[in-house]
């Protein structure tokens, strides 16, 4: 028996295998490229303005902003005691604070209206958080200045 | 030259065993009035000749919930008498109510089985990790109830999963073995003979790295995250055997994490686009009325759409595979994003997958679509 005689066979198939072997890998090389975007998230929560005038919540960026994004609905992301914690730190902000709830939560906003009287409190129940690229698995903290952002991080 | 072709050919479509069947599918609803608060990770379904069992536990009220899937009517709520938040017994991992005599309850320190009055019939501490058979400290523990517990009424043993003593991040933690048995009698400990993939060992795989695992009389079948091999052990035989077992949804191979963004701020938003974007097999079930395997798998996606918006987990494609008794995938389904997979269990009926509730739906109630393939 010569091998040269399933040759054509065997090439046929061993191309199949070797294309779609090879598709298979360059997808995932592409998409894993996509894993190690250098951006910090910092281009995404420069889209608070867009998302604020979208929204239509009344917020004066002419002043200086103390802007909170909350997810309540996620599990160990904004328990009672990281609320707690992120009042207390919203207490001692000298610029005006805002929270805004990723969904509607009537114990949250009653927890924060009790805690800061004066505080402005919206709710995202048109989900333009996630269409804004706002909508991250941990509660940010956004400080504005003049239309500026200041500084930003993660609760 | 053509004869030898087709026969070439003819292997290769074997080798793939993707056996179609002339398999009649159907998809319908259902809603179940068990309190939402009971669906919490700990659920379980268990399925006894009679009937199947809907076993819950409700964190918030400290009530443990058996109802008849069948009869759709409540046989058993009962308020424990231990709490998980003493320090002394600790949170709980999983629970199985194997019958009105004999709840077990594995917690951060403890097994116990207790009893409907609050009797405590057995516990042994679980505290201090065990010494593994390679000589690693391991733990009996679960994250989710995916690998529930299995007692083995006959011989006393229950079935556990382990946990290394190490963070996930560990490279020792993937040369653990994954399961062991407790036997009641003599309180011996003894270690399955099978490890974590061999692929787990050369990259981390973020968040996709816990197994999932159904019985089936001897069998022990598990399904890891990222391997599409279905690993099969028989605890009877000793032995352990692979089976190919890769969705045709799948075109790319699994992602690995960049370990680099480990340790940063951002971890938690760079594991959640990990794992939107990696494919990853999921919850097998047994189906004992139809003799029938389901696998869950989520498909690769890329990390924005169309419009660069980020794409999250809750819109990647759920595919159903059904598999036979050999293992062999006899039909495969996407249907498509808006199904939770994690509240899926098997009854009479077929399999029951949780749907997100829609707007205007009555709270207290459940939602589910049930899929069968007759």
């Amino acid at each position: 028996m010569h091998i040269s005689r399933f040759l054509p066979g065997i090439s046929i198939i061993l191309l199949s295998l070797i294309c779609s072997c090879n598709d298979a890998e360059n997808n995932s090389k592409g998409i894993a490229e996509q894993l190690r975007h250098p951006d910090d998230y910092s281009q995404r929560v420069n889209n608070i303005f867009a998302y604020v005038h979208k929204a239509g919540f009344e917020i004066n960026f002419d002043n200086c902003n103390s802007i909170y994004i909350l997810q309540p609905n996620l599990c160990n992301v904004c328990t009672e005691k990281t609320l707690k914690s992120i009042l207390d730190s919203a207490k001692l902000q000298s610029n005006s604070v805002v929270f805004i709830l990723a969904d509607k939560n009537e114990a949250f906003e009653m927890q924060i209206r009790s805690s800061q009287k004066d505080t402005k409190v919206f709710a995202d129940t048109t989900d333009l958080l996630e269409k804004f690229n706002l909508s991250f698995l941990k509660n940010l903290q956004i400080q504005t200045c003049g239309k500026r952002i200041v500084s930003w991080s993660f609760r | 030259m053509p004869k030898y072709s087709l026969i070439f050919l003819s292997i290769f479509f074997f080798s793939c065993k993707q056996l179609k069947r002339d398999f009649k599918f159907s998809v319908s609803q259902d809603s179940l009035s068990v309190e939402a608060g009971f669906f919490s990770k700990y659920f379980n379904v268990s399925n006894n000749a009679d009937y199947s069992q809907f076993q819950g536990y409700n964190p918030s009220t400290n009530e443990l919930l058996l109802w008849n899937l069948d009869t759709k009517e409540e046989q058993l709520r009962m308020k424990l008498d231990i709490s998980f938040n003493d320090t002394t017994i600790g949170r709980l991992f999983q629970f199985y109510v194997h019958n009105p005599d004999s709840i077990f309850l594995l917690t951060e320190n403890w097994l116990l089985i207790t009893d409907t009055a609050g009797i405590i019939k057995y516990k042994r501490n679980t505290s201090n990790a065990i010494k593994d058979a390679d000589g690693g400290e391991v733990y009996f523990m679960d994250v989710s109830n995916q690998f529930p517990l299995y007692f083995d009424v006959l011989k006393k043993d229950v079935y556990m999963h382990i946990m290394c003593n190490c963070g996930l991040e560990d490279p020792a933690f993937y040369t653990k073995r994954v399961e062991a048995k407790l036997n009641l009698l003599n309180g011996e400990v003894a270690f399955l003979n099978y490890h974590f993939p061999e692929r787990y060992r050369k990259a981390f795989y973020g968040q996709n790295v816990f197994p999932f695992r159904a019985v089936n009389g001897p069998l022990h079948i598990i399904s890891f995250e990222n391997d599409d091999s279905l690993y099969v052990f028989n605890r009877e035989s000793n032995s352990l055997k692979k089976y190919p077992c890769r969705s045709r949804f799948q075109k790319i191979d699994f992602i690995p994490f960049d370990t680099s963004f480990y340790n940063s701020d951002n971890r938690i938003n760079r594991l959640s686009e990990h794992m939107t974007v990696s494919p990853a097999y999921k919850k097998i079930l047994f189906d004992p009325y139809r003799n029938l395997y389901y696998r869950f798998f989520l498909r690769e996606m890329p990390l924005k759409d169309d419009k660069g918006i980020y794409n999250n987990l809750s819109k990647k494609d759920i595919i159903i595979m059904v598999l036979d008794n050999n293992f062999n995938i006899i039909a495969e389904n996407n249907i498509g994003t808006s199904y939770l997979p994690y509240y899926s269990f098997v009854t009479r009926k077929g399999l029951y997958v949780g749907t997100t509730p829609k707007k205007n739906t009555n709270p207290k109630y459940a939602y589910f679509s049930i899929f069968a393939w007759n």
